[in-house]
């Protein structure tokens, strides 16, 4: 530790131990330096006060590094999750239906819903049509069986 | 209870706290020390990165707001906070439940 206080001395380690976008990095340090200090409550940062509220505060290389984790990571909002979600299920249900009607296996017999029923056509007569070399009008005969 | 022990818990308790509206970092750590009786041992830094990691998932919001001087950054649940906080609330509830039920049966 250097002459600073306890209280300096912690957010200078943070800062220096942050990463990623400037602006982010500040408002981080602002906002741990407003916890710090309303802990102070107008002692002084050089008091024996001010030392127990530095160590019961934590590393700070080790919650900057953890801020940096989370910061690093890809946001992902609840209605991005459901919507990725119900992409995922849509189109795992449609290779499940595409691979059940080369069984034989009729759409309408799995209670699917129609935008599911199409995509799942929609790949089957793909598969078909590549393996069998048919023309592409293969692919709207078919999909006019799609309610 | 122990940090490590604290780690699984820690989002469903920093939801519980924010739930009756917006509060700084200082007041949340405050409050779970009050609430808890000094019984959890957290460490008041570790609350920071589970805040911006609850709000990057869109359980939280923040902003900046100015009062008696200070300028503090305060969170407040979103609807998916509270939905999420209805889970795990529920989730602990039975799991607490359970282990009760083992305790009270093969306990003494």
């Amino acid at each position: 530790m250097t002459n600073a206080t306890p209280v300096r001395w912690f957010l200078s380690e943070l800062e220096h131990a942050l990463r990623g976008d400037v602006h982010w990095r500040r408002e981080a340090v602002a906002e741990i330096e407003e916890h710090l200090l309303e802990a102070l409550d107008g002692a002084d940062e050089c008091s024996e006060i001010a030392m127990r509220i530095v160590d019961r505060f934590g590393d700070p290389v080790e919650i900057a590094y953890q801020l940096n984790r989370v910061e690093s990571r890809p946001r992902l909002r609840p209605t991005a999750l459901a919507v990725s979600g119900a992409i995922a299920s849509t189109v795992a249900a449609a290779l499940l239906l595409a691979v059940l009607g080369r069984e034989g296996a009729s759409s309408r017999d799995l209670h699917l819903p129609p935008t599911t029923q199409l995509i799942g056509t929609v790949i089957a007569v793909h598969t078909q049509s590549t393996r069998i070399g048919a023309p592409s009008t293969a692919v709207s005969i078919e999909l006019s069986r799609v309610p | 209870m122990r940090g490590e022990s604290l780690k699984g818990h820690l989002d469903m308790l920093l939801l519980v706290a924010i739930q009756g509206g917006a509060q700084h970092g200082y007041a949340i750590a405050e409050t779970l020390r009050r609430a808890s009786e000094g019984s959890l041992d957290l460490q008041d830094g570790t609350i920071y990165p589970a805040l911006h990691r609850l709000r990057r998932a869109g359980l939280l919001n923040s902003s900046w707001a100015e009062g008696e001087g200070r300028r503090r950054r305060v969170y407040e649940l979103t609807l998916a906070g509270r939905e999420a906080l209805a889970v795990q609330r529920e989730d602990w509830t039975r799991f607490e439940r359970g282990v009760q039920g083992v305790l009270a049966l093969l306990g003494s």
